[in-house]
Parts: structure tokens; sequence; C-alpha cells
């Protein structure tokens, strides 16, 4: 194909036809998602793995539904102490609008857990969660951050309904050094 | 869902790291996205493979880890004995 031929072809491609008396190919239809690098990031940074000072296991919160991410941590103690923290009638019961499509409110309640019972070794990252009688249990720190990387995957734009990709292209740092396109397959 | 074999190619150490947070992101994007209607993801694993994977995604604590290492075959019921098995070890400890 010589380069005249390919640029014509090129622009039906991109620009596509608008009606039927006009010649060329439809537009194509991308079913590649190309991420961000900076998002890439971000996100990576978000989900990196980190200690969890005691400091930051004092405040907690319950959820009704499971977190949509996380890891379920068993901790019997844990478990009954914070059981006993969200069975009170004294609980601040909040309301925080969830970031899904459907912008439902998600029931949230938080409790101070007392420092007789606080404790970071139960938890292994930010995102663990206890399953308890009242819901679920996560560290309001926890909750936060995971409420963040919700705010970022909502603020994507997809080139079709996410649903109908077929590949996802994501840039990964290489030992700090540089960085490679890694390709998901995702079709159903 | 498969990942391609280049991801492999170019970071076998941070691999399974990355396997993870890709998985976590597909999950929440999928919540965030898709029509209610479609499918939810799925991801087969290969039992032999189970191990390969970050422990914070398949749950496996690291003595399971080592247990399963040391079989020659690890099958789906392999892997439902070892964890059976340290469920019933840590209920005796506590």
């Amino acid at each position: 194909m010589d380069g005249e031929a390919l640029t014509v072809l090129l622009e039906w491609t991109i620009y596509g036809f608008s009606g039927e008396k006009e010649l060329g190919l439809p537009a194509s239809q991308s079913k590649t998602w190309l991420a961000d690098r900076s998002f890439w990031q971000s996100w990576v940074k978000e989900n990196e793995p980190q200690h969890i000072p005691p400091v930051k296991c004092i405040k907690w919160v319950c959820m009704k539904e499971e977190p949509v991410w996380g890891n379920e941590v068993v901790n019997d103690k844990l478990s009954t102490a914070l059981d006993t923290c969200f069975s009170g009638q004294t609980v601040a019961a909040l309301a925080f609008t969830a970031l899904s499509q459907q912008s439902r409110d998600i029931p949230l309640m938080r409790a101070d857990l007392p420092k007789q019972h606080v404790t970071s070794s139960a938890l292994q990252g930010l995102h663990d969660y206890i399953k308890g009688k009242a819901g679920f249990y996560m560290t309001l720190e926890g909750f936060s951050n995971s409420r963040k990387c919700q705010h970022m995957v909502a603020k994507i734009k997809f080139p079709v309904p996410f649903h109908l990709l077929d590949l996802l292209i994501i840039p990964i740092n290489v030992r700090e050094s540089h960085w490679f396109p890694a390709h998901l397959d995702v079709k159903f | 869902m498969s990942f391609l074999d280049s991801s492999y190619a170019y970071s076998a150490t941070d691999y399974p790291r990355q396997k993870m947070l890709w998985w976590i992101f597909y999950r929440m994007a999928w919540t965030a996205h898709s029509n209610a209607d479609a499918p939810a993801p799925s991801w087969v694993v290969h039992p032999a493979r189970i191990t390969s994977l970050h422990p914070r995604l398949t749950q496996l604590a690291p003595v399971m880890v080592q247990a399963l290492g040391k079989q020659k075959d690890v099958t789906v019921d392999s892997i439902t004995e070892v964890k059976i098995a340290f469920i019933i070890a840590r209920k005796e400890i506590m």
C-alpha cells in the first residue's frame, strides 16, 4: 500500500463517514484503555503496603456493606472489642456519599476503640477490615484512603463502556528507571 | 481475564505485587463503571499457580505457602486441607 492510500485509509478510520453518500470505513471504536502514567503512579502509591502505627488504630468505622477492596482479617479479640464499641447507642452515625454510579449513601458508624484494645499488630495493611456483629470494621484512616482510591477510579473516562473493553494497557515502572506497557486481556 | 506474558518478562520480581494492584484496580473500576447487567469479572487460577500470586490476594499465610510448596502436586483439595489445618491449629493456640 502506498503512502497516499494509507493516509486516506487512516482518515477514513479516524473520521469515519457521516452518511450513505460518503465513501469510507466507519470510525473505529477503540476497545483499549491506556492508563495515564501519573494515574498509575498514584494508584501504586496509594496501595503501597505500610506500617500502621497504633495511633491510626484508635478511630474505627463500621459499614453495613463489605468494602469493595480490602483484606478480611480474623482477630477475635479485636472483633469482640469492636462489637462492643459499635453496639452502643452513643455511636456517632455519619453518612458518606458513595462514589458509585448510583450515588448511594453508605450507612456508616464511627467509634473510638478503648486504649487497652488499640493494637496495630492485628492489621497487615491499611485496607484491612474485620467482620463483626455490627458489620464490617475498618480504621478511619483505611476508610479515607479507600475512598481516595474510589475517587481516582470513578474519575476515569473509558472510550467504551467498561465491560466492553478488550484490552487494558498499564504503564509499569521497572526498577524505578523506565516504564513499559503491561497488557491485560479482559475479553469475556 | 488474563495477563500477557510480556509483563512477567519485564518485572519478574515485582510481578505478584503488580498483578495484585491490577486486580484491585480492575475490581474497583468494575464496581464504579460497569453496566449492572454485565457479567462480573472472574479470575480463574490453576491450583498449581496459587502460591505464585501475592499472599494478600490469595489470603494464604506464609506457613500455608510453605506447606503447599512442599507438596508435589498442589490441587484444590490440598489447598483446602492446608487451610483447614491452619484454622484448627490457630484455634488450638487460642
